[in-house]
């Protein structure tokens, strides 16, 4: 028993790891967040009801609301009134200055901000236009010069919320990680490739083909769970997006390697030019997925410079699930990728007891 | 090292040129495909010029290849492995075919030229997208058109090791084709990427093919 955990800690670890990312990241909760906001343009110098639904919201249960416009950092200003309707909705009343802080613009964004005290900040980014019928070319100052509170509650564990994603957002915790596992493992079949074409050992060229495979099924179960995302969020199963497109190229690369090992007859044969092969198409695939993408526009996040784990995409608690669920995932696909390395291992015993 | 690589070269030329009937065959079937092309469908534009072009060139850039390696049999990679150096024979085949695939496709932008007079017309610029075209193609083929001649050397096997790492070039390609015909500012950019995919797929296959000759 002993010897069997020495042995196999790291495969029981990657079943708790994942059965912590499955039951954590289904069940915690979602922050609160608005959904719509009605009417979406004001006018300067009038007095301007904003009705506000939310999600996830127990606006009547909370001691203390509190809503802002925002401009910019220095221009914002404090509301009136807040009428709370029911759980999920308030009523926002503005009085808006006569003259937007830049006066010779004809309308701008501005960002909604409103204040639970129990929860946090419920921010809807340039969510509504505030528009100036007459523009003059005089300054315009104080009116606009409110302060923000700042968020004095408890830290509540809840995923972010964020318009478009909403409840999809748990899916960064198996198609991120999925394509991050997939990476490791690829990485451990690239460097066995290179040992085998060092030492010649077969042993070697069945770690790098078991690894191989089993990041393949983790390619594509990753373009699945994408896909089914993508119809979520965008709207389609596919888009015309250079990274999805980038990635089926990567993929459709290395099933070939598959297909180029079931075609060449005798091992030794099939080992080295598998494994030349495998060295080529990692680094054909490298431009593929880092490179082009990031030289064109994309709705895809990690493109045309924004970086997708970084920001306001991934905060705290997001990680405290996404970095886990990468281990995990990767443990898990270490484990298949020993099963089938011992087939193989099994297999090239048989044959060599057959020859001798 | 340059006096074998121009050698090797000779050879391949020398050996092309005495089946000169697959070089005809060849030129043969793109002015059928070009013809077919204008029967099909008479007012094509640039636009769609780009795609048929070099979809097209891709497909024969393939079999251009396969024909070559085909070819090229077990008694001729022990006469090459006895006279000189791997890296040598791979760079003479990878600078041979892009010479053959340039003048395909210049002679296949010829057809076009004769065919489509209408919306497609002479660009010197386009011979320079052909060079850069076909030395990043050849140098993506050239390893990969090798290793499938060691796996038994079918035509199928050869397009899905292939065609996907094509794909980026070709789409680079197309885009600076529409680039230089509607006269639009062109990214010179693209070129370097082009130059760079080609230079990582060479280096690598100077760095894998020693690898992969013995046998």
């Amino acid at each position: 028993m002993q010897k069997l955990l020495l042995q196999s800690w790291w495969k029981l670890l990657g079943i708790i790891i994942m059965l912590y990312v499955l039951i954590a990241g289904f069940i915690v909760p979602l922050k609160p967040g608005v959904l719509s906001i009605e009417p979406l343009e004001i006018e300067c110098g009038s007095s301007a009801i904003l009705h506000i639904s939310a999600y996830n919201s127990h606006f009547n249960e909370v001691k203390k609301l509190k809503a802002y416009l925002k401009i910019d950092s220095i221009n914002q200003i404090e509301a009136a009134d807040i009428r709370v309707l029911n759980r999920k909705e308030l009523d926002i009343v503005f009085d808006i200055p006569s003259h937007l802080p830049d006066t010779s613009k004809t309308s701008e964004r501005a960002t909604l901000v409103i204040l639970d005290v129990d929860q946090g900040f419920l921010i809807t980014p340039s969510a509504i236009a505030i528009t100036q019928s007459e523009p003059s070319n005089y300054p315009f100052y104080g009116q606009w010069n409110d302060e923000i509170d700042s968020f004095s509650g408890h830290w509540s564990f809840a995923f972010p919320f964020r318009s478009i994603l909403y409840e999809t957002i748990r899916n960064t915790f198996f198609h991120v990680a999925i394509w991050f596992a997939m990476f490791v493992l690829l990485i451990v079949g690239l460097i066995y490739s290179v040992k085998y074409l060092y030492g010649r050992q077969l042993n070697h060229d069945a770690v790098a083909a078991s690894f191989t495979h089993v990041a393949v099924v983790f390619g594509l179960l990753g373009v699945a769970t994408g896909s089914v995302w993508a119809k979520n969020t965008w709207g389609v199963y596919w888009t015309n997006d250079p990274k999805l497109n980038m990635s089926v190229v990567a993929l459709m690369i290395y099933l070939a390697y598959s297909i180029l090992r079931s075609s060449i007859a005798g091992d030794d044969r099939r080992a080295q030019v598998s494994a030349a092969f495998n060295i080529f198409a990692f680094a054909a695939m490298i431009p593929l997925i880092f490179i082009i993408p990031r030289m064109t526009s994309s709705l895809h996040p990690g493109n045309g410079g924004n970086p997708a784990l970084g920001g306001e995409d991934l905060d705290h608690t997001l990680r405290l699930i996404f970095y886990p669920a990468i281990i995990g995932l990767t443990l898990l696909g270490t484990w298949i990728s020993t099963l089938l390395y011992r087939i193989r291992k099994i297999q090239l015993k048989i044959i060599d007891r057959s020859l001798n | 090292m340059l006096n074998s690589i121009i050698t090797l070269l000779k050879y391949n030329i020398n050996v092309e040129y005495r089946r000169y009937a697959q070089l005809g065959g060849v030129v043969l079937f793109s002015w059928i495909v070009c013809y077919l092309i204008y029967r099909v469908h008479p007012g094509m534009d640039v636009m769609e010029f780009g795609y048929v072009y070099w979809i097209f060139l891709m497909i024969l850039c393939v079999n251009i290849c396969l024909r070559i390696e085909s070819h090229h049999g077990s008694a001729e990679h022990l006469f090459l492995y006895q006279h000189s150096e791997p890296n040598n024979v791979l760079v003479a085949k990878i600078v041979f075919n892009a010479m053959y695939i340039f003048i395909l496709g210049f002679l296949f932008y010829i057809f076009f030229i004769i065919y489509f007079s209408s919306a497609i017309i002479f660009h010197l610029e386009f011979l320079l997208v052909l060079i850069v075209g076909s030395i990043s193609l050849s140098a993506s083929m050239s390893f990969v058109s090798a290793i499938n001649s060691y796996a038994g050397g079918q035509n199928t096997l050869l397009s899905i090791l292939a065609l996907p790492l094509l794909i980026p070039v070709i789409l680079i390609l197309k885009s600076l084709t529409d680039e230089i015909f509607l006269n639009e500012n062109i990214e010179y950019l693209k070129y370097l990427t082009l130059i760079s995919i080609s230079f990582i797929t060479g280096a690598l296959s100077l760095i894998l093919f020693p690898f992969v000759w013995k046998e």
